[in-house]
C-alpha cells in the first residue's frame, strides 16, 4: 500500500508534490453512500487526498471543473447502456481522467466505455481485491502523471532553449548592424576625405561592439559557462 | 506626361532626395554625397520610419533613400505608408543587410530599388539618378515637386 506522504506542497489543480510518493487529489462519486465512505477511507489510507465526495454521479463533470482533482473515481450501479451514457457524459465534461467502479465484470461494456474515453475501471465484487486494484491503478496513474509532468517540464525547457537561441540570434544581428553601420560610415567618410569622421566612426563602433560582447559574455557566465570555454568559442573557426 | 514647370524649360532640374537613417553620422555623410552632385539636392531627412512617412508626405521628394533598420518604426514596416504618402517618389532600400537576404522582402513591401550600404559616393549618387530616371520613364510615374531648379552660375 502507498505510504502516507507529508503535507501537500502545491495548490489544488495539479499533482500534489511531496518529498515521498506522489499524492493524488481524488474526487469520488457514488450513488451508494456506504460505498462512497468506504472508498474514501481506503483512498485516505493509501495516502491520497479525497478532495470531494458526491452521491449524484451526474454532477461529476461540473464538480471536476470546480475541484480540479487529478482523477475522478465514479461508482456505477450497473453496466447498462444508461451507465455507458453516463460515462460518456462524465468523460466529456470532466477536467480529469475518469476511473469507473463496476459491480460486475462485463468485457463488452468495458470495451464500449473505453471507446467513450474511460481511463480505467475497477470491480468492487470483493472489497479486499478492490483495495489492491485501486492501489495498483492509482499508483500507475501517479507514475503516468509524474512522467507527464517530466515531459511537460522538458517541453518547457525546450521552449526556453528556443527562446534563448532566438535572443542570441537577435543579439548577433544587433551586433552585426552596429558594426556594419560603423564601417559604412567610416568607409564613406574616408571616400569623402573626412578622416576624422572615419576615425570617430571606427572608435565608437569598437566601443559599442565591445559593450555588446561584454554584456553577452556576462550573461553567458552568469548562466554557468566558463570563461575558458567562452574564449574557445569566440575564437575564429579554422578553415580546412 | 505632366511635368513640373522646371522641367518644361531648359533649366536643369535637381532631384530632391529624402534621406532616412537613424545614424546622425551617416545622414551627414549622405548629405555630403548628395550635395556634391549638381543634379541632386537634399529635400529633407528622417531619423525613423514614422518621420519618413511624415516627411515623404510633406516634401513629396523624387527619391527616398530609406534605411531598413530604424527605431520607432523600421523602414520595412514604413514602406507601404511611405509609398502611399508619396506615390511619385522612388524608394531605394538602403541597408547593411545583404541583398540576397532582404531584397525580395523590401520589393514586396514596395521598394523600387535596392542599394547595399558600403557603396561608394558616386555609386550612391548614380543610383539616385537612375532611380529618378526609372520613375520618369519606366512606369509612368511623374517626378515630384521636390526637385528644384539648378541655380545658374
Amino acid at each position: 500500500m502507498t505510504q502516507a506522504p507529508t503535507e501537500p506542497l502545491v495548490e489544488p489543480g495539479g499533482l500534489v508534490a511531496t518529498e515521498g510518493p506522489v499524492r493524488l487529489r481524488i474526487l469520488l462519486a457514488n450513488e451508494r453512500r456506504d460505498r462512497l465512505d468506504m472508498l474514501a477511507e481506503v483512498i485516505d489510507g493509501m495516502g491520497h487526498q479525497v478532495v470531494g465526495r458526491e452521491i449524484d454521479v451526474e454532477a461529476v463533470g461540473a464538480l471536476t471543473a470546480r475541484m480540479r482533482p487529478d482523477v475522478a473515481i465514479v461508482g456505477l450501479g450497473d453496466s447498462s447502456q444508461h451507465a455507458l451514457d453516463h460515462v460518456a457524459a462524465i468523460v466529456r465534461e470532466a477536467f480529469c481522467p475518469v476511473i469507473a467502479i463496476l459491480p460486475t465484470h462485463d468485457p463488452e461494456w468495458v470495451a464500449e466505455a473505453s471507446k467513450r474515453g474511460l481511463y480505467a475501471y475497477l470491480l468492487d465484487e470483493r472489497p479486499a481485491e478492490l483495495q489492491s486494484a485501486l492501489d495498483i491503478t492509482l499508483n500507475r496513474f501517479a507514475e503516468y502523471q509524474v512522467l507527464q509532468g517530466a515531459f511537460d517540464s522538458r517541453t518547457e525547457e525546450s521552449v526556453r532553449a528556443v527562446r534563448l537561441a532566438d535572443a542570441r540570434k537577435r543579439q548577433a544581428l544587433e551586433l552585426h548592424e552596429q558594426v556594419v553601420q560603423g564601417l559604412v560610415v567610416a568607409h564613406l567618410a574616408l571616400e569623402l576625405g573626412r578622416e576624422d569622421e572615419a576615425r570617430d566612426a571606427i572608435v565608437s563602433t569598437l566601443e559599442r561592439a565591445r559593450a555588446m560582447v561584454t554584456r553577452e559574455l556576462t550573461e553567458l557566465r552568469s548562466a554557468g559557462h566558463t570563461l575558458d570555454r567562452l574564449i574557445i568559442d569566440a575564437a575564429p573557426a579554422v578553415d580546412d | 506626361m505632366l511635368l513640373p514647370l522646371s522641367m518644361t524649360n531648359s533649366t536643369p532640374y535637381r532631384i530632391g532626395v529624402l534621406i532616412c537613417d537613424d545614424a546622425d553620422s551617416l545622414r551627414l555623410l549622405l548629405r555630403v554625397v548628395v550635395g556634391l552632385d549638381p543634379g541632386l539636392h537634399v529635400a529633407g531627412e528622417a531619423r525613423n520610419g514614422q518621420e519618413a512617412i511624415l516627411e515623404a508626405a510633406r516634401l513629396q521628394p523624387d527619391v527616398i533613400l530609406l534605411d531598413l533598420s530604424m527605431p520607432v518604426l523600421t523602414g520595412l514596416d514604413a514602406l507601404p505608408a511611405i509609398k502611399a504618402a508619396a506615390p511619385g517618389a522612388h524608394v531605394i532600400a538602403f541597408t547593411g543587410l545583404s541583398a540576397s537576404v532582404v531584397e525580395a522582402a523590401v520589393r514586396r513591401a514596395g521598394a523600387d530599388s535596392f542599394l547595399e550600404k558600403g557603396a561608394l559616393p558616386d555609386v550612391i549618387a548614380e543610383a539616385i539618378k537612375q532611380a529618378f530616371a526609372a520613375g520618369r520613364n519606366g512606369d509612368g510615374k511623374r517626378p515630384s515637386l521636390a526637385g528644384v531648379e539648378l541655380q545658374s552660375g
